[in-house]
């Protein structure tokens, strides 16, 4: 990790939006239009180092992709200050967007009508690719994407899985110091997820690129990023690394005891700790870490025990605890 | 370089990205047909017992509509709906992306689709404009021709950029792109030439650069008098203002674009 790639400092976006009055045609041409603002970013503040897997998670119209077109430099911001490579994206978008790359989800930057390949040769002059990096990125990408059978068919003929693969590679062709995937694997099946797992993966061990994403698919992020940024109604209610905030999470757990024979219960629930029996059943949940090992050793102590299972939340779950703690 | 290499690239790729629909370019290619009859009996008919009309003869008057066919295939009209698609849809972020302003991907692409619309339904407009022009045709009628066709290009592609850039205010642009076109037929000579129109309004075009788009190219290739370096002046003139215009206007409303949506 090294130095700060993004500084966010107090960034807000309010967008201006129509209201569409009700009544017949003729009412609506004639009556004066209304509009409301709406905050899809709110006071936003925090900085990403260089090297970083960052994902940005959140609701449905939370602000994660306004924040990454604020970031990308396509939209000004109402207020607040940002820097990227320490510049400003908006005002140096030109200069700036040499070393970003961006994918977004549900949209392309392939040209519909021709290939994959002749949408990179565009990508090469664009960004000025030399050829060995362009001839050793192409190789790369196409061996980890698995893209041989279809980079030379017509972007329209792809499917999802095979087009999202390409758009990927698209946003890594010029070696990127940053990249940007707003919601890669919306839609995908597994087996597309799992490669653009992989290829991410890939690129993080061999190279220092900066990646923020946003996802809806938390194990996914989970399982590749290094910290995260939850956003809900336009405001930060979390930051933190990934390791630190699944601890935080993980301090309850559900302990399932497998009885034979009869239940012989001696454990008095204390705090917030919920006590079940059933069925050859005890289960025992909201169990703070260092009680474990205590309830544990007394259920031991004075039952024939099958079976022991230690729950933890799973990543979902803690990040849905903490959207709904809120801000 | 890179840009111009950048612009070559995108023309390519726009001409390819056309011509991929075979069974659309037999369709227009017969459809240019059907139309050109329809021009040749028409004129025909109105030449039947007159030699000559506002100092143009039949094969002259042929000449200069099939040109203006030709180069209505040829110019880049559409920018206003393009533009105006791309903010609709938001997929102006994709190309605020490049670090190479919007401008040349559509001029490349505008190229390449031009091309191959000149082209493919342009071919018997070409023919048939050779057979009647031919006796008429000197070199520097073409040299000169070329510079108004060139101007021309930049002068349609700049006017929509102007026209275009505005759906970042008001959204959609719809029918303001038929509007224009019906307004430049009018103004430029693309259905016929100025000099049938009244004195008055001969007068009011003259100052203006739209002549320039038809009338003065096709007068000056079929050898007629007309005031072609006054034209060519207020053209270039003109094309330097809606440059500076545009810039100024695209910088101030790509601030107030908003994309909502993921």
């Amino acid at each position: 990790m090294g130095n700060e790639i993004i500084t966010v400092n107090r960034l807000s976006k309010q967008y201006h939006v129509r209201i569409i009055t009700e009544g017949n045609i003729i009412k609506r041409i004639f009556s004066k239009k209304k509009y409301k603002e709406i905050d899809a970013l709110n006071d936003v503040s925090f900085s990403i180092q260089e090297g970083q897997y960052v994902g940005v998670i959140g609701n449905n119209g939370a602000g994660k992709s306004t924040l990454i077109k604020l970031l990308t430099g396509i939209l000004y911001p109402t207020a607040g200050q940002v820097s990227v490579m320490g510049r400003d994206p908006f005002n140096d978008r030109i200069k700036n967007n040499r070393n970003i790359g961006v994918v977004f989800g549900q949209k392309t930057q392939l040209k519909w009508d021709l290939s994959p390949l002749e949408s990179y040769d565009l990508l090469k002059t664009i960004y000025g690719i030399d050829d060995e990096t362009y001839k050793e990125n192409i190789k790369k990408f196409v061996g980890l994407f698995e893209m041989e059978d279809f980079i030379n068919n017509p972007v329209r003929s792809l499917s999802l899985g095979q087009r999202m693969k390409c758009e990927i590679a698209a946003a890594f062709l010029h070696n990127p110091s940053i990249v940007f995937l707003d919601e890669p694997t919306i839609g995908l099946d597994v087996f597309s997820k799992d490669s653009i797992l992989r290829f991410l993966r890939s690129i993080k061990e061999e190279s220092n690129v900066t990646l923020i994403l946003t996802t809806h698919d938390l194990e996914e992020m989970n399982s590749i990023c290094d910290r995260l940024i939850i956003i809900d109604k336009g405001r930060i209610i979390e930051e933190d690394t990934i390791e630190h905030f699944t601890e935080r999470f993980t301090c309850s757990k559900s302990i399932v005891f497998c009885i034979e024979g009869d239940i012989w219960k001696d454990i008095n629930p204390i705090d917030n700790e919920v006590l079940i029996v059933d069925n050859g059943k005890v289960i025992v949940s909201n169990v703070r870490k260092e009680r474990v090992n205590e309830i544990i050793s007394l259920m031991l102590a004075n039952n024939t025990i099958n079976d022991v299972q230690i729950i933890e939340p799973n990543f979902t779950e803690m990040v849905k605890k903490r959207i709904n703690e809120g801000d | 370089m890179q840009k111009l290499l950048y612009l070559y690239k995108s023309s390519r790729a726009g001409f390819r990205a056309n011509s991929i629909y075979s069974a659309a370019t037999v369709v227009k290619f017969i459809s240019s047909i059907i139309i050109l009859t329809v021009y040749y009996f028409l004129w025909k008919a109105i030449y039947s017992g007159a030699t000559s009309i506002q100092g143009y003869r039949f094969n002259e008057l042929m000449a200069y509509i099939l040109l203006t066919r030709i180069l209505s295939m040829l110019y880049p009209f559409g920018i206003i709906d393009t533009y105006s698609q791309l903010v609709i849809r938001g997929d102006i972020g994709l190309h605020l992306l490049k670090p190479i302003r919007m401008e040349w991907t559509m001029l490349g692409n505008f190229i390449g689709r031009n091309l191959y619309s000149c082209l493919s339904g342009g071919i018997p407009y070409i023919v048939l404009f050779f057979v009647f022009a031919s006796p008429y045709i000197s070199l520097p009628g073409i040299g000169i021709s070329i510079l108004f066709i060139l101007s021309a290009y930049f002068f349609i592609f700049l006017f929509e950029l102007n026209i275009g850039v505005l759906s970042i205010y008001f959204t959609s642009l719809w029918g303001v792109g038929t509007l224009t076109g019906a307004i430049i037929a009018l103004l430029s000579g693309e259905l016929l030439p100025i000099s049938f129109y009244p004195e008055k309004l001969i007068g009011f075009l003259d100052i203006l650069p739209f002549s320039s788009m038809y009338y003065i190219p096709v007068n000056v290739l079929l050898g007629k008098e007309c005031e072609w370096k006054q034209a060519l002046a207020i053209i270039c003139i003109v094309n330097v203002l809606l440059l500076v215009i545009y810039s100024c206007t695209s910088k101030v409303l790509l601030k107030k674009l908003s994309i909502s949506g993921g």
